[in-house]
This record gives C-alpha cells, structure tokens and sequence, in this order.
C-alpha cells in the first residue's frame, strides 16, 4: 500500500533543515520516517514500500551515487534482520530504533575522520583540496585547532562554485587559502604536498567517486609523485565495480553525458554570468541548476558532476573504519555483503 | 611493584639506545609482557587490557622510531581478546546462541546500524584459567619468533634460481638465512652494496661468503649501474608499515628505485613481528639521524662550524617498489598486509 | 684465580660526581642555583652525567655538593624516583677545590674499589666499558697504575676545546702512560707558562714519547681506590690536573702511573664556561652526542621531543604563530608560544616561554618561564628561567641576564654585560640599576669580586675572558701574536741578565766575606785554606782567581801604624797568613804569577804597598813559597818591567835581593843581615 507519506519531499526537508548533514543519512532518516508512517502490515508488503521509496528517492536527485549508498546499505540491512524477527511490530520498532541510533553515529563518524587524518597534516606543509566537502573542511579545522600550520590550495569548481565556499570556511578558521583555477591544478601541483578529496562513493576496487575534476587532480597528483588522499564515512562505501568512466549507474539520464551548447546562445548585457548565490537547500553536490540565472545555464549545458578515479591513484583512504589502503576496502565491503 | 622496575628498565633500555634492533627489542617485550601479565591481579579482562596498554604506551613513548615494540604489544592485546572470545564462547555454548561468529570485527560498517543499546564489548571474568591461556599463546609468539628463520628460508628454492644475481644491501639476518638456504641447493651470485657509513654490507658480504656463496661488495654509489645485470633484488627490513612501506636501512630507497626502474623484482624478507598498523605520516616520520661522526669526523673542527653533518640512519621505501614480502607465513604481495594486519592485531590497538 | 677474579666482580660499580666545579665562571647566574643545575638544551647539566654513568653500568653514584648543596639534593632525590642506581648526596660546604672534596672522600672511607670520577657537567656518549675493562687489566698486573684519564682527539681550533684549559699531554703509547701534563692558557704571561720542563729520566724508561697538544681533556677518570688516600697525604693537591697529575707525575718518590685511554669516534666534552656551553649544545643540536640528543626524550620531565628536519626540536605543546619563522637548529620547549613574525634561529628554548611579535633570536639559550615582547633582538647571550624581556631592548652578545631580572622597554645592553636581580653582598634590597635596565626594570649589573679570583695576579686577565660566551678569538689572537712575538724577544734579553748572575761580583764577595771571617774568628790557616778550596771549587775557579783576590786581601790587613803584638804589623801578618798564600801557589808558574800579582797589588792596590813588597818577598822566600828560579823569572821579565814608577820602584827594591840570589853561593847570613838592613832602614 503506497502510503501518503512523501519520502522525497521529507528527504529535501531534511536537507533545507541540516545543512550539515549528509545525503545518504537524509535519505535514511526520511526511510526511518517512512517506516515509522508505514500502514504495512506485512512483511513483504513493507520490504516492497521500502524498496519503492528508496526508488523513488534515487530518482529524484540528480547526483544520487552517495544517496543510493546509503539506501542500498539500509535496505540490506533490513534485509538480513528480517530473518530474525520474532514478530512484525517488534521489528519494525527495533528498525526505527537502529535508524535513528545511526543518524547519530554518523555525525559522529566525520569527527572520527577528521581525528585520523590530522597526523598526516605536517606543519608546514601545502595541501590541495577540491571544491566543497563538508568532511574535508573539519579536516583541516581541527589540524588547525591543533596549531599545526599549512596552507590550502582549493580549485575553485566553477560549475559549483564549491571551491569558494571551501574558502570561506577555511579562512574563517584562519587557514591561509589560495583559490585556483580548476585549469591550473597541473600548474600549482609542484608547490603541494598533498592532495585531499572528499568522496560522493567509494566502490568496491577501492576507487572513487567525487565531484568532476578529482580524476584528473589524481592523475596530475601521481604524475607529481604526490600523496592523494580521499576521506569517506564508511556509509558511502557502494557494490560497484566500474571499468571505466561511463560505467557508473545513472539513474537521471543526464549525469554523465554532455549536451551541446545552445548555438545561439547571447551573452546576457547584464553580464551576471558568474553570480554566486550560495544556496542552503542543496547540497553542494546537487544540481546547481536553480542557482544560476537561465542564460549561464544555456552557456554551459549540462556537464557530468562526478567522476570515477581509479584505485591506482589512491594512496590512502581515510574513513571511520580507519585508515586503508585501496585494496583494503573491498575486505570491509566482503564483510558486509557476507 | 617489581614489574614496574622491569618496565622502566626496558623503557631506560630503550631510551638509551642500549638495545636496537627489531629481533632484540621484540623478545625483550614479550618477555616483559609475560612478567607484566603473571603480576597483573586477576580482575576483569578489561583492567589486563588497559594495563598492558599503559605499558605499551611507555614503551613506545621511549623509542617512536622502533616499531617492533608497538606490535608485540598489540600481538598480545590481540592474544588477550581472542582468548577471551574462545572462552565467552565456550561458555556461552552451553547457554542459548549469540551473535554469529566474528568475521566482521566490532568496528565494521554493519555495526553501525548495530544495536544502538549494546555498549562496545565488556571484558569481564578473567579467571585463573584464561590467564593460563593467554601466557601459554605469548609464549607460542615467543616461540614463532624464535623460529621465523626456519619458515622465510624453507621459501628460498623457490625464489631463487641457479645462475641468477641478486642483490642485497645492509646486514640482515632474515636475508643471511634466506642466501644460505639457497645457496645449499643452487649456485648463485651475490652483489652486497657495502651501506656506507656502517659498512654493514661488508658484513653481510663476509657472512655470505663464508657460506661459499660467490659474493661481491659494491660501493652504495654503483648500485644503479650495476642493476641492468641483476634478477632480482632481496632486502630485509627495519620495519614494515601498514601500507606496505618500508622502513630500511639507508640506501635501501636508492636500491629499490634502480631496480623498479630496470623493472627488476624486489622481495622482501621479514618476519611479522615487524609489521606494524602504523601508516608513514611522511617519509621522516620513522627516520632516526644518528650521530654524523662516521661521515665527517668530530675532530674537524672548522668544517663541523659552519657545515651541518647528517646521517640518518632509516630510510622509507614507497609499496610501489616492493613486488613480494617474504614472512613466516607465506609470500604475499604489498597489498595484502592489511588483511594480516587485521587477523593479527585489533583496530582499537592500533593507537596504543 | 678464580675465587679472588668472582669476588672482584660482584663488587658494585661506584662513581663520584663532582658537583660543584669550585669556579665562578657561570657569575652571577651560579649565586642562586648550583651549575649542575643549569639546563643544557632544557635537560640539567647532571642529568647528563648521570645517564652517561647510567649507560656504563654504574650502581652506585656520590654527589658531591658544595655550592647549593640543598637544591642538588632535592634535584637527586626527584631523579632517584625515576631510576634503579643507587644515588648518596655528600654535603660538604667548606670544599674549596677537587682536592678538598677527595680528602673529605677520603675520609669517610667510602669508594671500596676502583671508581669513576666526573664532574657534575660532562656530557658524553661513551660507553665505559673498553676503559674499565683496561683499567682493571692494568691493575691487575700493576698496583701502580693508579689512574686512566680519558681523552679525545681533536684539532686544535675546535669548538669543543675549552680554550682557556688547554693542556700538553706527553704520551707513551705503547705502554699508555701518560709521561708529564702541563696546563696551558691562552694567553702566557710568565716565561713559566711558556715553557715545558721534563726530567730526563723520562727519557731512559721510554724510548718513544708524543707530545699532544690536539686532545681534549673530558675529565673522566677511571680512578683506583688509592686516589683519594693520595689526595690526604699530599695536602696541597687543589687541582685534579695541574697538582695531582703533574704531582704524581713529577715525583721520583711515589713511583705511580697514570695511564690514558684515546677515545676517537664518541663524545665527552665538560662544560667549564659560557663558552663551551655555547659549544657544547651546538654538539648536541647537531646530534654529535646521540643518543644523548633532545629527542631520546632522556629527561624524567615526561617531555616529548620530535626532531624535524633542519634539526628543529620542537616539543609536542608548542604553539607556533603562522608567520613566525624557525630557521634551524632550534630546540623549543613544552606550551612555549612564538608570535608572529618573530625569527628564531641557533637558539635553545625552554618552557612555558612566551616570545612576542617581531623578536629576533639567534644563537641564544634562553631558559623556562620567561618572557619576551615585542620587536626585542638578542644574540648571543643566556637568558635564565623567569627574566622578563620588555619591547624593544636589544641585548649585546656574550651578555648573561640572570634570573628574575626585568629588563625595561627600549634598554640597549651593552655586549658582555652580566645582569642579576639579587641584591649586593651586604644589603638587603636591590638597587635597580635604572641607567642599565630602564625604569621598570629590575636588575643591576654585576662584575667578579676582585677577590674571588684565586688566580694569582701574574695571569693575564685575558685567560679569564677567553672563557666567556662569544669571546671573538680571531680578532684577538691576531693583536696578540704580534704583542707577543716583540715582548718575547725583550723578555729574553733581559732574562738573560738578570738571571745570570755575575760570577766575579760574586767571588769577589765571597772570598773578601771568607778572609774576614777568618780574621775576626782567629781560624787556623788550614781551615781557612780549605774554606778557600772549596769556595774554589765551588764556583769552578781557579787558584789564579784566588791568588788575584787571596793576596790583596791578606796583605790588606796590614796596618803599618801598628804596634807590634796587634797581629797587624807586616811581619806579624805575613807569619800569620802567610801560609795560606803558600797554600794557593804551588808550581814555578803559579808562583810567578804570585809575583806578578804581588807587585801589581803592591804598587796599585795597597797604600805604601812598597813597604810591604820587599817584606813579603823575603818572607815568600824564607818560607820556600817562592823558590830561587821563579824570583829570578819575574824580575827579569818584561811583564815586570811595564807598568807605572809604582812597579818599578818595587823592582828596585826587589833588586838587592835579585844580586843576593845571582851571586853565586853566597852566605846565607849576609843575605839576612843584608835584608834586615835594608828593613831597618826602610822603618
């Protein structure tokens, strides 16, 4: 029974209300909500709605891979404690249980990141990091609560304007920061230590699935000889194995694909083309579509907003499980799946 | 308490540099983790764990740049929770059944939609029993230390081959060993760079040579020109990290780079003692700079004014140049040692 | 022998640390703390000792505190919680010099076997193992073999040398005996200082020597049990070098041996003035001494040291601004703060310190507790624990603020200035100097009592600046050469006079001192005779010498206004002392030379010497003093017939006796009645 309950405007609710937190927990927190409006009164019946909700969820946004991580890891949940339910309401009460409890815990995992990735700050040195990540940023707070000293390379990200919101938060906290250009990583890639990247997914061979621009910062990064590190809550982790870039599952058809340029496009007299409107509602990943005015967007089309890095170009992985290495990864996924 | 003496002795020891070495630091610590386990009163298994790892802490703190103390407290941590597993679990066989057994450790993602009611797992009930228990598996580990020879050398015929080259740096025994057993079976020859300035290499190429293995001492300079003749290279260690990396013998880096360029094999011999959950924060994080007088001498004293003089006595290899480490328990490639690092120590021990 | 080699072994290994080094070198920052105290790169001086003690396998350590005895003492006691050896305080507060101490050691009876003896400021790598191991080798064998110092090689312009303490060592290596020390200073001043005198003996039991001006004297010695019995029997020994060693070494009596031990590739250095300091953690920062290095975290303070590269020792609480820079070889303590913009380069930092903005700090060592503000420079200097520096003061190199002191806003100090914040010896309150450390300052400046000095005034008071943190030694070697060369030079000369003394002056004295003791004692000839002999032999005369002074001087006592009876006439002198003229001439020659010398010293020498002359002649040859041949010899030269009317006239009174003489064979009466004649007439 499809109940009246509307998860995907709950799930936008959530994200207008804590822009701290992060899409897979929403989405999860607006599942915990389904369940707890659910009128199902059987078991299948209830995995069915689930499964449909989570559909439906998947669907709604335009860059879901970290959303469909953490339905995927919900639903397989749910799927394994079914087996040792005495009865339906005590399930049901214990899945709201556990649902809420995580939502807790995951606050919790990204202060647990930032603790294992400050040892690898050292004082002095240059990091770069790529547009906005909520994970990235109290990284790099905390190493400079602990009086660690370094500067901070972010490309700017223009379709995002991510790397100027990263700037913002970072000079807050007294970071020295520089904003480049994404054009100039190659350039400015001798003068860092490190590179630093957030994570929309991570998938099974222990590659990456971040904001458009982290595959090639990889693969200057390696080129250079220098450390590339990723930071990912272990909810992000998905059952993927993408071969190449086009391989990621899309479930709004036009994520990864390019479309022409409108031919006879004018530029606008006004000349707002760059306006940055930093919006509260979506997360920095989500379609910037709304914040723009119409003309940049006929400018610029539409343009892939994540790529895929391969494991190769990872030296280390810093999640809640501590710190991996790439092919560490698939071990803690093997033990989830099992 | 006589046990505290025993650890501050061990902790002075280390301070002082009065013992070096991972082979010779590994068995003092196990040695003193018996002492400090037999002395320990028998309460709850929690208060053991958070007594040997106040110990391990000070022992640490002495010498950061030596691993192998870190590891053989882990080891034994890692021993103390296993034991105590076995034991709930025996018990626990005659009452109702619990959770499935642990494949996933408590840390894994799947407990995050855990219970949220159930606390991290409370070590209580340490009776006489499991204390037994838990001595008789540190002694094993004693034991395994003892023999981690005999197991890296009974792989040697399998790696090398007759008429090959190989070639080595630094004086490791695990390496001698290794040569040695070969060198029973097949015949080959051996280039030793002589690892100025402790010119153990000259050592090593003494030992190799009294073994009747052909040996040749080359300077630390002609490593990379020589390399295009070598099949492979063998190296032992200070230290291996949770990526994969080395801590080795200055030098080391220079040798692994020659051969990663001329695509030549590099394997690496090591017990596991020497394997450590710790990741290099930088490539000087486990260096040691030892005292310059081997380089430039203490009684020239004009130039040691205005020259700084380092001699460092570490270096850090990258996993990219490692191809296969050799242990005790088998050859597996660089990125495996996560998988040994979890069967042998507990991720709430890596940060002790 | 088995049994007798086990008993020796479970002897327990003792050591004595001096802990107070009897100089005030460190002035005034050792009028509140014992120098041991002093941290040296932010760990106490002793602490060093002790763990260099530590790593030797001693069991058992005496301290020996002097100066702030108690503060050592609450120092030990702290340490001893921490470590498993054995450590006795030993106060005794009227030690004056090394010497003292090992009497008082001495006398409590306290050292069982062979031990070893270091100062509360030696700072050292070495393992003592190959030295003991040869100490006891040696005893065993020889019972004389009572000491084995340890020295280092090094060149001589090294920065570990305290160059105010040179020593020359003369070395047997074969045998490893040390054969003669000699102290050395920068600057000589006496011709003592400049020279090195060996016995030659020396020589005969030790074919090949080397003389070593290139080792650098740690002052570690492996000493036996008799050391300190020697001290009490000689109880002038002060110094442990240059009265001990040089003693032992120079006394035929004793018979003992000290013996050296080379050390080639470890560290041992003493830190006897600001200046080695300054040396001494440089060595450390450039890790010579690891592991004696910041970062083996060896101290009890629970500090935790990281090295970074450009040898940057940075505790793990540090809180470093962004824009301040730390250039290199720097050692910074626990919760210290730098603001922005300050430069710290070359320095030691202690704890809890807070350096304000825009401060410039190199090659200083500046202590716990103290604070720094903004736009302040220094170089060179020591800063003790709690001083406050205000904005702008510039402090001059090889100063030393001490502790406590405020040092006020905008104050320039001078270079070598020394600042303390107690007050003088004999009040109760300080009197700020306010021309020195501004208005706000607290703080006076402080200069050595002439009196602490017990240095005796002959040494050139540069050998005490040569001593002092950043004392430029080139610029004044280069002054000093050429002063020196030219003074050298003058000094040789003039030592040639004064020092050689006159030899004629003197005999003349001596023999004139010889006849008047003669005559106002009455001796008897043949003693005077033999004291003349030996004056002769003594100052490697000869009898002509004697004869030129003899003769005048016993015919000096002739008074002719004499009465008979007085022992004074001519003839009563001559029967009287006669003799001992005779005693002086012997064969023809001396004998005309006697002539000679009679009738120079008649004619010139004496007042109516001619009455005197023919007297003499006569008596000369009544008593066969003078024989026939010599008579006819002297009057018929020519050496007799030069001269002035005096020595004429004499020959002519000499003449009738000459025509006696020639005429054949005549009466021996006639001649007397002849010669009696002529006296009579003469009267």
């Amino acid at each position: 029974m499809v109940t009246d309950f509307d998860v995907v405007a709950h799930y936008k609710n959530l994200l207008i209300t804590s822009p701290d937190i992060s899409m897979p927990v929403a989405a999860i927190e607006a599942l915990v909500e389904l369940i707890k409006n659910s009128n199902a009164t059987t078991m299948s019946e209830f995995m069915v709605s689930i499964k449909e909700a989570s559909q439906l969820l998947k669907t709604s946004v335009r860059n879901s891979i970290s959303l469909s991580a953490g339905c995927d890891l919900f639903l397989r949940f749910i799927g394994r404690s079914s087996q040792d339910a005495a009865d339906f309401e005590s399930w049901k009460s214990s899945l709201i249980a556990r649902g809420e409890g995580f939502v807790e815990k995951a606050a919790a995992c990204r202060h647990k990141i930032a603790e294992l990735g400050v040892p690898f700050i050292r004082d002095g040195s240059v990091i770069l990091i790529h547009a906005h990540s909520r994970v990235v940023s109290l990284l790099l707070q905390k190493a400079a609560a602990d009086h660690k000293r370094f500067k901070v390379f972010v490309t700017e990200s223009s379709h995002s304007q991510g790397g100027i919101r990263s700037a913002h938060v970072l000079r807050a906290a007294g970071i020295p920061t520089t904003i480049i250009l994404d054009a100039a990583v190659g350039y400015v890639m001798d003068k860092v230590d490190m590179v630093l990247v957030g994570a929309e997914g991570v998938v099974e061979n222990g590659g990456l699935i971040n904001q458009i621009g982290s595959y090639q910062m990889a693969i200057v990064a390696k080129a250079a000889n220098k450390p590339f590190y990723a930071v990912a809550e272990s909810y992000k982790f998905v059952r993927l194995f993408p071969l190449n870039q086009y391989d990621l599952p899309t479930y709004s058809a036009d994520t990864l694909s390019f479309q022409e340029l409108n031919l006879d496009y004018d530029m606008p007299e006004d000349g707002e083309m760059g306006t940055i409107k930093t919006d509260r509602v979506t997360s920095p990943s989500a379609t910037p579509v709304d914040t723009r005015t119409l003309s940049s967007q006929k400018a610029q089309g539409s343009n892939p907003l994540v790529d895929y890095t391969p494991p190769d170009y990872i030296t280390l992985l810093f999640t809640d499980l501590g710190v991996l290495t790439p092919s560490g990864v698939s071990d803690e996924l093997i033990k989830l799946y099992l | 308490m006589s046990s505290k003496n025993v650890v501050d002795d061990l902790v002075a020891k280390l301070k002082r540099r009065q013992l070096v070495g991972s082979s010779a630091v590994a068995q003092e610590t196990l040695k003193l983790m018996i002492v400090v386990i037999s002395k320990a009163p028998l309460s709850t298994v929690n208060q053991l764990i958070d007594l040997v790892k106040s110990v391990g802490q000070k022992l640490v703190a002495a010498n950061p740049t030596e691993p192998a103390v870190g590891n053989i407290v882990r080891r034994v941590l890692h021993v103390i929770r296993e034991e105590y597993r076995d034991a709930e679990n025996n018990t626990n066989k005659q009452g109702e059944l619990t959770a499935p057994p642990s494949l996933t450790t408590s840390s894994s993602m799947y407990n995050l939609l855990g219970d949220p009611t159930s606390q991290q797992a409370v070590y209580g009930r340490y009776s006489h029993a499991l204390r037994n228990n838990i001595i008789q598996e540190v002694k094993d580990i004693r034991i395994e230390l003892e023999t981690i020879y005999d197991n890296i050398k009974n792989q040697a015929s399998l790696h090398i081959h007759s008429n090959e080259i190989i070639m080595t740096i630094g004086k490791s025994k695990t390496v001698e060993e290794f040569l040695k057993m070969a060198a029973s079976k097949r015949k080959f020859q051996v280039l030793v760079a002589e690892t100025a300035p402790s010119y153990q290499g000259q050592e090593m190429a003494l030992e190799l040579s009294k073994a009747g293995i052909e040996t040749t001492v080359i300077p630390d300079s002609a490593v990379f020109a020589v390399m295009s003749r070598v099949n492979k290279v063998i190296l032992g260690t200070h230290a291996v990290l949770a990526n994969g990396g080395l801590v080795a013998i200055t030098g080391t880096h220079m040798m692994a780079a020659a051969a990663k360029h001329h695509s030549t094999p590099v394997v690496v011999c090591t017990g596991l003692y020497k394997l450590s959950p710790l990741y290099p924060y930088d490539d000087d994080s486990f260096t040691v700079n030892i005292n310059p007088d081997a380089v430039l001498g203490f009684e020239e004293g004009d130039l040691i004014e205005k020259v700084t003089v380092a001699n460092p006595y570490y270096d850090y290899v990258s996993p990219d140049f490692v191809n296969l480490f050799i242990t005790n328990q088998g050859g597996h490639p660089p990125s495996y040692l996560y998988r040994l690092i979890v069967e042998n120590y507990h991720p709430d021990d890596h940060s002790l | 022998m088995p049994p007798k080699e086990r008993v020796e072994a479970e002897q327990v290994l003792q050591a004595v640390v001096l802990a107070d080094s009897f100089d005030q070198r460190f002035q005034p920052i050792t009028l509140e703390t014992a120098r041991c105290l002093l941290p040296l790169c932010n760990m106490p001086l002793i602490s060093y000792t002790f763990e260099f003690l530590a790593v030797a396998g001693v069991e058992e350590i005496f301290v020996f505190c002097c100066s702030h005895a108690d503060k050592v003492k609450e120092f030990v006691k702290e340490y001893r919680k921490e470590s498993s050896i054995t450590i006795h305080t030993i106060v005794s507060p009227e030690s004056m010099s090394v010497g003292d101490a090992m009497r008082e050691l001495d006398a409590k009876q306290l050292i069982r076997t062979d031990f070893i003896l270091v100062t509360g400021d030696v700072v050292s790598n070495m393992k003592l193992d190959k030295v003991l191991e040869e100490h006891r080798a040696r005893r065993a064998v020889d019972k004389n073999a009572i000491m084995t110092m340890v020295l280092k090689k090094a060149s001589s312009k090294h920065r570990s040398r305290s160059v105010g303490d040179g020593s020359i060592f003369v070395l047997d290596q074969k045998t490893k005996e040390c054969l003669h020390y000699q102290p050395v200073k920068a600057f000589s001043s006496t011709r003592e200082d400049r020279r090195l005198q060996m016995s030659m003996e020396v020589f005969e039991k030790h074919p090949e020597i080397q003389i070593r001006n290139d080792l650098i004297d740690c002052q570690i010695d492996v000493c036996s049990v008799e050391v300190p019995a020697l001290f009490t029997e000689n109880f002038d020994y002060q110094d442990i070098r240059s009265d001990f060693v040089h003693g032992i070494l120079t006394s035929d009596l004793l018979g003992k041996t000290i013996h050296f031990q080379e050390v080639n590739d470890v560290y041992a250095a003493r830190v006897r003035s600001t200046q080695m300091y300054d040396a001494i953690s440089k060595d450390i920062i450039s890790r010579w001494t690891f592991p004696m290095v910041p970062d083996s975290n060896l101290g009890t303070s629970g500090d935790r040291y990281e090295c970074r590269r450009g040898l940057v020792y940075k505790e793990k609480s540090v809180v470093l601004s962004r824009t301040c820079v730390v250039e290199e070889k720097v050692v910074i303590g626990a919760n210290t703060q730098v603001a922005e913009s300050s430069v710290l380069s070359n320095c030691v930092i202690g704890k809890n310190c807070k350096i304000g903005a825009n401060v410039k700090i190199d090659n200083a060592y500046i202590w716990d507790n103290v604070t720094i503000k903004d736009n302040t420079q220094m170089t060179q200097c020591i800063i003790a624990s709690n001083a406050v520096i205000e904005e702008n003061v510039k402090i001059g190199k090889g100063s030393m603020i001490s502790f406590n002191v405020i040092i006020g806003a905008n104050s320039i100090i001078p270079p070598f200035t020394r600042i303390t914040a107690l007050p003088e010896e004999d009040e109760d309150e300080l009197e700020s100097d306010e021309a020195l450390v501004g208005p706000t300052g607290r703080g006076r400046a402080f200069t050595e009592a002439e009196d602490s000095d017990d240095e005796d005034d002959e040494t050139d008071p540069r050998n005490k600046l040569v001593n002092k943190l950043a004392y430029d030694l080139e610029q004044i070697k280069l002054a000093a050469q050429e002063q020196e060369s030219a003074s050298e030079f003058e000094s040789e000369a003039s030592d040639v006079e004064e020092d050689e003394f006159d030899p004629v002056e003197d005999l003349n004295r001596e023999v004139a001192q010889t006849l008047d003791r003669a005559f106002n004692e009455n001796h008897d000839v043949d003693i005077a005779a033999l004291e003349l002999n030996t004056l002769r032999m003594a100052s490697n005369s000869n009898f002509h010498e004697m004869r030129l002074r003899i003769i005048p001087g016993v015919l000096r006592h002739i008074d002719h206004a004499a009465r008979p009876g007085a022992g004074k006439t001519v003839k009563e002198v001559l029967t009287r002392w006669g003799p001992l003229i005779g005693k002086m001439i012997h064969d023809e020659q001396d004998q005309v030379d006697g002539l000679f010398i009679l009738q120079s010293c008649c004619a010139v020498q004496l007042e109516d010497g001619h009455k005197v002359f023919g007297p003499s002649l006569r008596y000369f040859y009544d008593e066969d003093i003078l024989e026939e041949d010599a008579i006819l010899g002297w009057y018929h030269s020519s050496r007799s017939r030069d001269g002035g009317p005096a020595e004429l006239r004499l020959r002519e009174i000499a003449a009738p006796l000459i025509a006696f003489l020639e005429a054949p064979d005549s009466d021996d009466e006639d001649e007397d009645d002849d010669d009696d004649s002529e006296e009579e007439e003469d009267e």
